[in-house]
């Protein structure tokens, strides 16, 4: 799994969700890349793995130093909950680690799949500290879009209920 | 967004008269203010650090007995802590060994609420403020976004007249308070939310101006009031590089200077 797996990169799914809002706001949508930073008060290093995750979930193109919202991240930006969330579901399940997990629960007997197998799994390709923050991550956006969840006591993912 | 407070003349919620606060026997840090809050507006404190919005904020959640003055709360004198309103805190304030679901629901059980129906008065306040699939995560699980969310989970699971938020979105990063800001003002102005009236401490004079229908301007030494905007002729969704917004926060950083 490790080798064909792309890593999540780090954000909190709040602020991919703020940015759409910004975006959405941005007279024409589009936004030069490089001066997303500004009016926002970040760095744009900072705001990288924000940028890039809202790319792997299909939400934001990147192209020629500017940033635009696609259509799916267009109809996001504009729904209210829970539609947002059965959305950003559906982009979520395009993720490998995200969609491995899932698979996982959804053939589990008992529909529960251990924690430490996706983190060993992890680990083949990442750092220890790595594999977990990965884990975080996906556990993060996956209990959002409610495509998993976690049960820390059991150290299990689980199907949330529908 | 059509403001709800903009009903023809509604009445007090709450009113604070003459109200002092002091420091030891001399000291006045506070007052004395004179303060009326219409049922279903939405009003902001805003003012530099000292100014004691945050003390003028514990006083009408009924946490701090003023020294001087009266605090009334439908007309009624606020004599224990104020069970008609709940609090956002900007440090969240969560119980890291209750899980998302239980801490939501926490509020309900010291009101008198069955299990099952605090249950389910919970999960409706998680859902509507898009945290369904939260439920189980421990508070060291969220980020400080999803955690603020909790907490404004569990004040309106209450379903309090009076929403108190103490600088709500001041321990966030811009993108995170900028989706929380325009939640909040979606479920002030959702029918299925009972909580009508907030009041809002900041120290952003952005984030008063985007939000309020009136904006009360606090001075330091003591905490008294300045000035106050009213800002309901402000039409909503009020965009930041809006002219009519830009101008209003210019004449507010004005009235602070």
């Amino acid at each position: 799994m490790a080798e064909t797996l792309q890593p999540l990169p780090h954000a909190p799914i709040g602020m991919v969700l703020g940015l759409l809002e910004h975006l959405k706001d941005t007279p024409g949508g589009k936004e030069d890349l490089y001066k997303l930073g500004g009016p926002l008060g970040y760095e744009l290093d900072d705001l990288l793995p924000v940028t890039e995750a809202a790319k792997r979930l299909g939400l934001v193109r990147i192209a020629a130093g500017d940033i635009e919202l696609t259509a799916e991240g267009r109809a996001l930006a504009a729904a209210e909950e829970p539609e947002r969330k059965q959305r950003m579901g559906r982009c979520l399940r395009k993720l490998s680690l995200i969609a491995e997990i899932r698979r996982a629960v959804e053939r589990a007997a008992g529909g529960r799949a251990s924690r430490t197998l996706f983190l060993e799994r992890l680990q083949e390709g990442f750092s220890e500290a790595e594999a977990e923050r990965q884990l975080s991550t996906a556990l993060d956006w996956a209990r959002y879009g409610e495509v998993f969840d976690f049960d820390p006591d059991a150290e299990e993912f689980f199907l949330p209920p529908a | 967004m059509a403001s709800p407070a903009s009903v023809a003349a509604p009445a007090a919620l709450l009113r604070l008269e003459g109200v002092e606060q002091f420091y030891g026997q001399k000291i006045r840090i506070l007052g004395p203010i004179d303060l009326e809050m219409r049922e279903a507006e939405f009003l902001s404190l805003v003012g530099p650090s000292g100014c004691g919005k945050s003390t003028l904020l514990r006083i009408v959640a009924g946490v701090l007995t003023p020294t001087v003055g009266t605090v009334r709360m439908g007309g009624r004198p606020l004599k224990d802590v104020n069970t008609r309103a709940a609090m956002v805190f900007q440090s969240f304030a969560l119980f890291p060994w209750l899980k998302v679901v239980d801490n939501v629901a926490v509020g309900l059980e010291s009101r008198g609420l069955p299990p099952r129906e605090r249950l389910k008065k919970a999960q409706k306040y998680i859902d509507l403020v898009g945290l369904s699939g939260y439920e189980r995560a421990y508070p060291r699980e969220l980020s400080r976004g999803m955690k603020q969310l909790v907490g404004l989970a569990r004040a309106l699971a209450v379903e309090p007249e009076l929403l108190c938020m103490d600088e709500p979105f001041s321990a966030l990063d811009v993108l995170t308070a900028r989706t929380m800001r325009e939640l909040v003002l979606d479920l002030w102005a959702s029918p299925v939310v009972m909580t009508k009236s907030i009041l809002l401490v900041t120290h952003s004079i952005e984030e008063a101006v985007a939000m309020s229908d009136r904006v009360v301007v606090l001075k330091a030494n003591p905490g008294r009031i300045a000035d106050e905007v009213d800002l309901r002729g402000l039409p909503r969704p009020r965009r930041p590089d809006l002219p009519q917004v830009r101008e209003t926060v210019d004449r507010m950083y004005a009235l602070l200077a």
